[in-house]
């Protein structure tokens, strides 16, 4: 049961894809996925997120769609959190998403 | 972002301070409330400090419970925490009402009123000026409002006939009135006895005596110096006996006045020549621009000494003036201007009418600018080589009186 809705879950996902290319749709606005952005070092807004997992001055982990973001750094303070938008603030040196 | 801090501030915020094993879960939940938060920063190892407005407070409360963490407000920002301490002191807040009240107040009066003119007053005194103005309301102490400036304008041009023009402008607690007197006319010069002379010889046309007796006819030829119209009128009085007029007592002293037309003629010799030779420019120039330090000329740009065989030049001088610094250098503009030799034949004719020209030239600074010209006789004198010379006679009718003020003999 379990197998199956993961495969469906899958499916769907792939078509909305080949939908969102066909018609050069943003991927973001349609499949819900994270948007990111950095200026420079020092500022990073991220937008659609689904949640803080983790957070300290060093290391800031959020939710996101198939998995979580993971941002390391030092003196960071979030400057914002709405609730599909984060803005992060601080010296940033490493981003990893893992699932 | 400044708008923001501002809405912040007007609106309230708390900082909070979050701590227990899961403030994620509880910032987390804060979201997903719709809560408004942020500047959250981690200060030492297990705490969260959060911005929240106050009015949000009162929510977390609940949602502190669901995540299990505690949370303490650490300080309270704002303008409502700012009233609230106000409320306590009430002494100030009357104090800043009372302030403004009286800044209010005085500032509606008028404290100072002032006169201006373009010109230095004549006719008044400010202190006349300033005592009507008063008299109209517009003094030191009047309030504001009850000054009508359009209305005391009109009432101060009526109640002071010297001015022609009350300009009324209330800057703050000032009040300036320009003013404009009414330019005195100095009075008409009196009477002042005098005779009508001639100016010139010549030969009486008419005579028109505005005032005084005319001791010349039409026809008469006058010189320089004579009296034309007395100044000394003896007064008539018509004889009832024979029907003539016979005079009677002292003279009347008077100002002669009147208009007596002559003919008068002028004379002059004046020469020109058949050929004419002259130097005449080009139209062609160049410039040059240099600069003097003391005494030494150093040329910037341009030819360093004139292009040209003949030529005209022309210097601009510039000084270079700091303030009031006066710097030793000097920028000279020089244009040249080419000039080149002429030849040109009048030929006889053209040359006496080139002297006549010239002569009525001259003629023309010595004659009245109303005098017109009669007749005009040209006649060549001589002619030696290239040179001719001509005489010029004019005959101009022109008004030849002349006033000649005398002291009456006095009785």
């Amino acid at each position: 049961m379990l197998k199956a809705t993961k495969y469906l879950l899958e499916k769907t996902r792939k078509i909305q894809n080949q939908f969102a290319e066909a018609f050069e749709i943003p991927q973001d606005a349609l499949l819900n996925l994270p948007r990111i952005t950095i200026i420079g070092d020092g500022e990073l807004h991220l937008e659609n997120h689904k949640g803080i997992i983790e957070y300290s001055s060093e290391k800031i982990r959020v939710s996101v769609l198939g998995g979580s973001l993971e941002i390391t750094g030092e003196a960071m303070v979030l400057k914002n959190i709405k609730p599909d938008e984060i803005a992060v603030r601080g010296t940033i040196s490493q981003l990893l998403f893992s699932k | 972002m400044i708008l923001k801090r501002l809405l912040d501030y007007l609106l309230g915020y708390c900082i909070i301070k979050v701590a227990g094993p899961r403030k994620e879960r509880f910032i987390n939940f804060i979201i997903n409330e719709k809560i408004p938060l942020w500047d959250i920063v981690q200060k030492g190892e297990d705490e969260l400090w959060v911005k929240v407005y106050v009015s949000d407070i009162g929510k977390l409360r609940h949602i502190a419970r669901k995540s299990r963490c505690s949370f303490k407000i650490k300080a309270k920002r704002g303008f409502p925490f700012l009233a609230l301490r106000a409320e306590k002191r009430k002494g100030l807040v009357v104090g800043i009402f009372l302030f403004m009240i009286v800044l209010f107040s005085l500032s509606s009066f008028i404290w100072f009123v002032d006169i201006h003119s373009s010109e230095p007053l004549v006719l008044l005194s400010e202190e006349t000026i300033l005592r009507e103005a008063a008299r109209l309301g517009l003094k030191p102490g009047a309030l504001k409002s009850r000054i009508h400036i359009d209305n005391i304008e009109q009432k101060l041009t009526v109640s002071l006939p010297q001015l022609t023009f009350v300009g009324i402008e209330i800057q703050g607690t000032l009040v300036k009135i320009e003013v404009a007197e009414k330019k005195v006319i100095p009075e008409e010069i009196k009477e002042k006895p005098a005779h009508l002379i001639a100016a010139k010889d010549g030969v009486i046309e008419e005579i028109l005596v505005l005032a005084g007796e005319s001791r010349v006819k039409v026809g008469d030829t006058v010189q320089r110096g004579q009296l034309l119209i007395s100044g000394l009128a003896p007064q008539k009085v018509v004889d009832r006996k024979t029907g003539e007029f016979i005079e009677q007592g002292p003279p009347k002293v008077l100002e002669a006045k009147g208009i007596v037309r002559a003919r008068v003629w002028y004379e002059t010799v004046s020469e020109a020549p058949i050929i004419e030779r002259g130097k005449r420019l080009t139209g062609a120039k160049r410039e040059q621009w240099s600069i003097l330090l003391g005494n030494k000329k150093i040329v910037l740009k341009g030819p360093r000494l004139s292009p040209y065989a003949d030529y005209e030049e022309k210097r601009q001088t510039r000084t270079i003036e700091w303030r009031n610094l006066n710097v030793p250098v000097e920028v000279i503009q020089t244009i040249f201007y080419e000039l080149k030799p002429y030849q040109r034949n009048w030929g006889q004719e053209g040359a006496i009418k080139n002297a006549k020209d010239l002569a009525l030239k001259i003629l023309e600074t010595k004659m009245p600018k109303e005098a017109r010209i009669l007749d005009q006789k040209v006649d060549v004198i001589s002619q030696s080589g290239n040179v001719i010379k001509v005489r010029v006679w004019i005959e101009t009718l022109e008004d030849i009186g002349e006033k000649q003020y005398f002291q009456p003999e006095t009785d």
